[in-house]
């Protein structure tokens, strides 16, 4: 659906100002309250930030002669996380050297914004507050998550069959003509498991943009559970990998050495885990 | 950490950069719903929206990967361009991609509508009637990139009319998505175009309601998604970005055009500043591109930027003295626009270096106002090849290596702001040709590089100030060149000053030519110009610098009496004048007063009435006014009370909604892992069965040994000598049962010896009784007859009886006797004898004609014959190493050959060549036809060989040897086909039964060996020698039934089925006892308990 008409219910704490940014604060508030979010403030008591979804504090030129100011934003600070988000709003552009630190002060889960106009702002705070995260399903817990092409099939359960007398293996037959959407089972799967393989034989033209796709999915370089792309030399060549030289680990095997490498890919993970 | 930057800079993102494109997830898929639901995609967007990175570098991939449902499992991508022939392109790429011959394309789509479809459909990939289509078809996707093309290139559209080309052009895939959806077919086209081109769309008939129909408006990202488009790329490459820097980014982003590309290649600069993402990427590297004041750093940071400010050359510090996120672009343009001399001197070799670092700026200067234009007052980009660049550079010493040398900086593969770009080390892609079209990489180089802005600035008006001298020439052309209408010395005068400092020429000329004419029409048509330009500079001149003599010359002569006659006339007029004004203003001044008067009098009249009607009207609108009011006050609280029963409706909606869709993604997850789960516990379970299976394996293995052991023992107790001969025969069947039961489906040559010997002891077996002898050879033919030889030449037949006496089938049991003695004799048939006598004479003798033929002499005894595959004939082979193929009627021998070695065997084979045994273990393969011989096997001394056998159906050939082994001959090749241990003294004799497929060898050790060649793994069956009566075998043979005959040293013949079931068969059909306890402890012992 191109038009996101999902909300779900959000309190804002919005952070006291000095008298000069009262106007400000005010408007913004009566913004928030319209675009339908619940606005606390440290009237409603001094824990009222510790029941809000997020804060806002308003910077300005004298922000930092405010003491409660200066107390909410570092309660804010303290409270920041996955679940709790601190936005810092400069709409004056006013710079110095204590907005410069707080501009340098800014890490994860902070949000600065210097949008002059509370409009833009509330709509920036109110997608991100809205933005949807991946359930949690449940995961197996197991060494590697073997994924092939239903192409593929009389290969890979030889390889799979065989790699479940060394290592514990989850697998996954991609069908291209089922409508089920894989991506966030393998998001899920991946985590649960030390590597993630990609088989192919037959089906080299949907393996290599697979890989891409499920790589970037996943995390990249990035990820804990990284990728092995493998395939069978009866119809692949290594020429067609060398697009991932650097990216993502492949190699071109005939069908009995195909547990060995991976296998070997495995043993290696671990090891340079155990390192770190 | 990957070795690829993950941001490619003002450049789209190739299809194997798609690994790093980020942020627009939701927009691919929304896309790719489009294509599912309505097989097109009309995707329109800002520029700089990013449209052309969408599909290659996210629709594509996302496709390509199995995320889009179609017929087929594979899919051929056609892109193209519509540059200056959108029909063109779009055959060019289809017969490219499916391998169709690019005529016969062109052809067909010039007719538009549905010849796109039929050429997809004829040419093999629409597969719709073979069971595994779905492997075999591919789904077709068309990409018509950049289709505002066809707007913006005057061949396709001009003074707002389309060439027929790109009216077919659009035609033509227009059709193919109506056909596509009415046929339900795999077809799918996606344009993207530049939403400011979308109302020229409506002069093309059907495409305003297709846009309408698939529209998708690239929309602006959100501050989430730009989050990822800085970030998550980083992350992917193994690197990161602070996350103060994204904030900072994301704030400095100005709205409007070129946000992404300004993004994309400030990041691009910031990872390669940040050391290719070894650290990670923070302020500082983005103070280092002049993209945030210094102030930002933190004191450390400050100092280290400082460091590193100092270091940079003056030209590259002028640039962060406002340093922006918008500033970057301009900075790195730049910086490289003044470093491009260096870089030239440095990298182009190949290029003549006969210019100055000014002259290198000229160029770029040049190449960069010839690489853009002003179209309806908007600076685009201008493709223009290195050719027409240098030509309107036009300077002798500066030629299109050299234009392409300098420019080489700007296409260079880390700044990438000219297309085509150059690859560090390779010549093939930093020398062009001067044919090489060059193209500005975005157009947010044009509006972001503040020194190019100011370039095309003085582009616009010299442009301007030339479409203005060219009406001019054109006046003057239509009138005849007319001289009136030259340049009056002022005009002249600024065109000289346009002319000398925009230095025109064709090229320049043709850049400016929007008509549809080919490239070589325009220049011509340029050139035609330019030379007019010159013409009429030069006429305009000459014109001027005339006309100044001549009025000089009548000026003098006319300033002596034009000032006389102006002094007076000037007092004189000037007093009428002053009178005359003063009675006109007089005169004025009455009239307006008047008016005045009558108009403000009228005006007061009408003020008085308005108002009247304005009370009146007031009075009234207050009225309804207020009843209005009431009345939607009372609206306002029903519909308020509507709303919020509305929202609240909707808002359960929307919850229900979602927890629906969470509850089918949720389902969907659920039954994957549960089907991994199946899958696991069906493999455990296919573990576990074939576990147990391995257990009942096990168990009837050694249930199986168990009866074997008791068998073998049984078998092994069977041949013992007894009082009562009985027992043998009941403890031979006993061992019979036991093979049974252990599920044995043969008999092992112990239980084979146990029976027969069972059946010796109790004169079931036994020797046949034949008269006559001693015989030196016999045959059995198929009804069961044997025919013996004996030393004295004396031929008997016999039948053999069911008590196993041999009878004599007649009276005379001589049919043939000479009573010559006889040395050796060999039976070539069951009726036919070949014979040696004492005296060395041969002769062959038909059994059933009685007839008697002499042989030729060869000084020797006959050693060995074999009869030819028709029979008409026979090889004879003499001890001597004499060999000849002789007609079955005697006679002379069709061939014959003299080996000289000693031969031991001889076989006439299905080819008719002759294999020849010799003893000293050597094997020749003699061709009758030219005589030729062949060594198959060489010689093996101290070994000697006696026998061989063909097994014709296997085309083997065996051979024994007095070691005991026995040689396997391949007959289609004559190469060894292998060694077996047939037993452990000399093998003597070789028999082959074609029926059985028994091979039978008799050893010096008096055994005879018979072995299976149907299975060569079972063990060989052994006829002992007490079944022989402790002689040797003489010579065998087989009756046709498996039933093997022996002659034996005794003079005795005897004879074995090798059919072992036979004798376990008979003893089970005797009525014997079973064996009673005792008699089985006593024999068996206790420990076999179990029976």
């Amino acid at each position: 659906m191109p038009i996101s008409l999902f909300t779900k219910h959000i309190r804002v704490f919005v952070a006291d100002t000095s008298p000069q940014e009262d106007a400000v604060r005010l408007k913004l508030c009566r913004v928030l309250s319209r675009a339908g979010l619940e606005v606390v403030d440290s009237s409603q008591g001094d824990d009222a930030i510790n029941n809000a979804d997020c804060s806002v504090h308003i910077l300005a030129e004298s922000s930092d002669g405010k003491p409660s100011a200066v107390v909410q934003y570092n309660a804010a600070k303290q409270l920041r996380s996955e679940h709790f988000k601190m936005f810092v709003w400069n709409p004056s552009w006013f710079v110095n050297e204590f907005i410069n630190n707080i501009r340098r002060d800014v890490v994860e889960n902070t949000i600065y914004s210097s949008t002059r106009s509370p409009i833009v702002f509330v709509e920036e705070l109110r997608g991100i507050m809205n933005m949807r995260k991946d359930a949690v399903n449940e995961v197996q817990q197991n060494d590697i998550f073997f994924i092939y092409n239903d192409l593929d099939k009389d290969t890979a359960i030889d390889i799979y069959n065989m790699l479940t007398d060394i290592q514990t293996v989850s697998k996954l037959s991609i069908t291209m003509s089922n409508y089920t959407d894989y991506t966030q089972y393998i998001r899920n799967q991946l985590q649960g498991c030390k590597i993630g393989v990609i088989y192919y034989n037959y089906a080299g033209d949907w393996a290599l943009s697979f890989a891409r796709q499920v790589w970037k999915d996943t995390g990249g370089s990035s990820s804990p559970s990284p990728w092995f792309l493998v395939a069978n030399s009866d119809h692949a060549k290594e020429e067609d990998l060398r697009a991932f030289n650097g990216i993502i680990e492949h190699s071109v095997r005939e069908k009995s050495l195909i547990p060995l490498d991976i296998k070997i890919f495995f043993d290696k993970t671990v090891e340079s885990k155990l390192k770190e | 950490m990957t070795t690829i930057c993950p941001y490619p800079g003002l450049r789209p993102f190739t299809e194997e950069e798609s690994i790093f494109f980020k942020g627009r997830d939701l927009h691919i898929q929304q896309i790719v719903k489009l294509l599912e639901t309505n097989k097109m995609a009309f995707i329109t967007g800002a520029s700089g929206d990013g449209k052309s990175s969408m599909v290659y570098a996210g629709v594509i991939p996302y496709i390509r990967a199995g995320f889009f449902k179609s017929h087929f499992n594979s899919w051929m991508i056609v892109d193209f361009k519509p540059q200056r022939n959108p029909l063109e392109s779009v055959s060019k790429a289809v017969s490219a991609a499916l391998g169709v011959d690019y005529n016969h394309c062109a052809s067909e789509f010039e007719l538009g509508f549905s010849s796109l479809i039929d050429v997809y459909k004829n040419s093999g990939n629409y597969v719709t009637d073979t069971p595994d289509a779905v492997n075999k078809g591919k789904n077709l996707l068309i990409i018509a990139d950049q289709f505002e093309e066809i707007f913006t290139n005057s061949e396709n559209f001009n003074d707002g009319k389309p060439s027929d080309e790109s009216y077919t052009a659009i035609n033509l895939l227009l059709e193919t998505v109506r056909i596509s959806v009415a046929e339900k077919l795999p077809v799918y086209v996606i344009f993207t175009m530049r939403s400011d081109f979308i109302s020229q769309c409506t002069v093309f008939k059907n495409l305003p309601e297709f846009i309408a129909y698939s529209q998708f408006f690239v929309p602006q990202l959100k501050r989430d998604e730009i989050r990822q488009v800085i970030e998550q790329p980083a992350i992917l490459a193994g690197g990161s970005v602070s996350s103060r820097l994204t904030e900072v980014l994301i704030n400095n982003l100005t709205t409007g055009f070129d946000q992404l590309p300004v993004l994309q290649h400030a990041l691009n600069l910031l990872w390669k500043m940040a050391d290719n993402g070894a650290q990670p990427v923070d302020l500082i590297h983005l103070a280092k591109i002049a993209g945030i004041s210094k102030d930002v750093l933190s004191a450390d940071e400050q100092r280290e930027f400082n460091k590193w400010f100092a270091a940079r050359p003056e030209y590259v510090r002028k640039y962060f003295a406002k340093p922006d996120l918008d500033n970057v672009l301009n900075a790195h343009a730049g910086t490289l626009y003044e470093s491009a001399y260096n870089y030239f001197l440095k990298n182009a070799d190949w290029a003549g270096k006969t210019i100055t670092a000014d002259e290198s700026k000229q160029i770029i200067e040049t190449a960069f106002k010839s690489l853009t234009k002003i179209d309806n007052n908007r600076l685009v980009r201008n493709r223009c090849t290195i050719h027409e660049i240098t030509g309107i550079i036009n300077k002798p010493n500066i030629t299109e290596a050299t234009v392409c040398g300098v420019l080489n900086i700007f296409r260079d593969e880390d700044n990438t702001l000219l297309r085509p770009f150059s690859v560090r080390g390779n010549l093939e892609t930093q020398y062009l040709s001067g044919d090489t079209v060059l193209d500005v990489t975005h157009e947010a180089l044009i509006r972001n590089w503040r020194r190019l802005a100011k370039w095309d600035k003085e582009e616009l008006d010299n442009l301007n100030e030339y479409n203005e001298f060219n009406a001019q020439i054109q006046r003057w052309l239509d009138s005849g060149r007319n001289p009136s209408f030259l340049l009056p010395s002022g005009n002249y005068a600024v065109c000289k000053q346009w002319y000398d400092k925009c230095k025109p020429n064709r090229y320049w000329i043709m850049k400016y030519d929007t008509s549809q004419r080919t490239e070589k029409e325009k220049l011509r048509a340029a050139t035609s110009r330019m030379e007019k330009l010159d013409l009429f500079m030069e006429q305009s001149h000459s014109a001027i610098v005339a006309e100044e003599k001549s009025h000089r010359k009548k000026m003098l002569i006319a300033i002596g009496a034009l000032v006389v006659f102006v002094v007076c006339l000037a007092g004189f007029s000037w007093w009428a004048m002053s009178e005359k004004k003063k009675a006109d203003e007089q005169t004025q001044r009455a009239e307006e007063n008047a008016q005045r008067a009558e108009e403000q009098q009228h005006n007061a009249e009408n003020q008085e009435h308005i108002a009247k009607i304005q009370q009146m009207l007031a009075e009234k609108a207050n009225m309804i006014a207020e009843q209005q009011r009431d009345s939607v006050q009372l609206m306002y609280q029903r519909a308020r009370a509507a709303k919020l029963e509305s929202d609240r409706a909707r808002r359960l909606a929307e919850e229900a909604q979602q927890r629906a869709e969470e509850e089918r993604l949720k389902a969907e997850y659920n039954y994957l892992l549960a089907e991994n789960q199946r899958d696991t516990a069906d493999l455990e379970r296919r573990k576990a069965l074939y576990q147990m299976d391995l257990t009942k394996e096990a168990n009837a293995n050694a249930a199986h040994l168990y009866y074997v052991a008791l068998c073998n023992t049984l078998a092994m107790k069977a041949k013992n000598q007894y009082e009562d001969k009985t027992l043998n025969l009941r403890l031979a069947k006993t061992a019979c049962e036991m093979n049974v039961k252990g599920g044995n489906t043969h008999i092992n040559p112990d239980l084979y010896d146990a029976m027969l010997f069972a059946l010796e002891q109790n004169d079931i077996i036994k020797p046949l009784n034949i008269p006559g002898g001693p015989f030196k050879a016999f045959a059995v033919d198929k009804s069961g007859y044997i025919i013996t030889m004996s030393s004295f030449g004396e031929i008997y037949r016999y039948k053999i009886t069911g008590s196993g006496k041999a009878e004599p089938v007649n009276n005379n049991p001589r049919e043939v006797g000479y009573r010559i003695p006889v040395e050796s004799a060999s039976f070539i048939t069951p009726t036919l004898i070949a014979y040696s006598a004492k005296d060395r004479k041969s002769y062959i003798i038909d059994v059933s004609t009685k007839k008697r033929s002499q042989l030729p002499q060869y000084g020797d005894y006959i050693q060995s014959t074999s009869p030819s595959p028709d029979g008409t004939k026979f090889a004879l082979a003499y001890i001597n190493g004499k060999v000849m193929i002789m007609s079955k009627n005697g006679g002379n021998p069709f061939a014959e050959k003299v080996l000289g070695l000693n031969i031991t065997d001889v076989y006439y084979h299905d080819d008719n060549s002759i294999y020849l045994l010799f003893h000293d273990g050597s094997l020749s393969k003699w061709n009758p036809a030219d005589g030729s011989v062949t060594t198959v096997l060489a010689a093996l001394p101290p070994l000697h060989a006696y026998k061989m056998a063909a097994i014709n159906d296997k085309n083997l050939l065996a051979v024994c040897f007095s070691d005991g082994s026995m040689q396997f001959v391949d007959l289609v090749n004559d190469t060894k086909a292998g060694t077996m241990v047939a037993g452990h003294s000399k093998l003597e004799n070789l028999l082959y039964d074609p029926n059985s497929g028994v091979l039978a060898i008799s050893s010096a050790d008096k055994r005879i060996s018979l072995i299976n060649t149907n299975d060569l793994n079972q063990k060989p069956l052994v006829i002992e020698e007490h079944s022989l009566g402790n002689c040797k075998v003489k010579c065998m043979g087989f009756n046709g039934k498996g039933v093997l005959f022996a002659l034996t040293d005794d003079n005795r013949l005897r004879f074995w089925d090798t059919k072992p079931e036979t004798y376990s068969n008979a003893l089970s059909a005797m009525n014997l006892a079973s064996l009673n306890d005792t008699e089985w402890n006593l024999i068996m012992g206790r420990e076999f308990s179990e029976r």
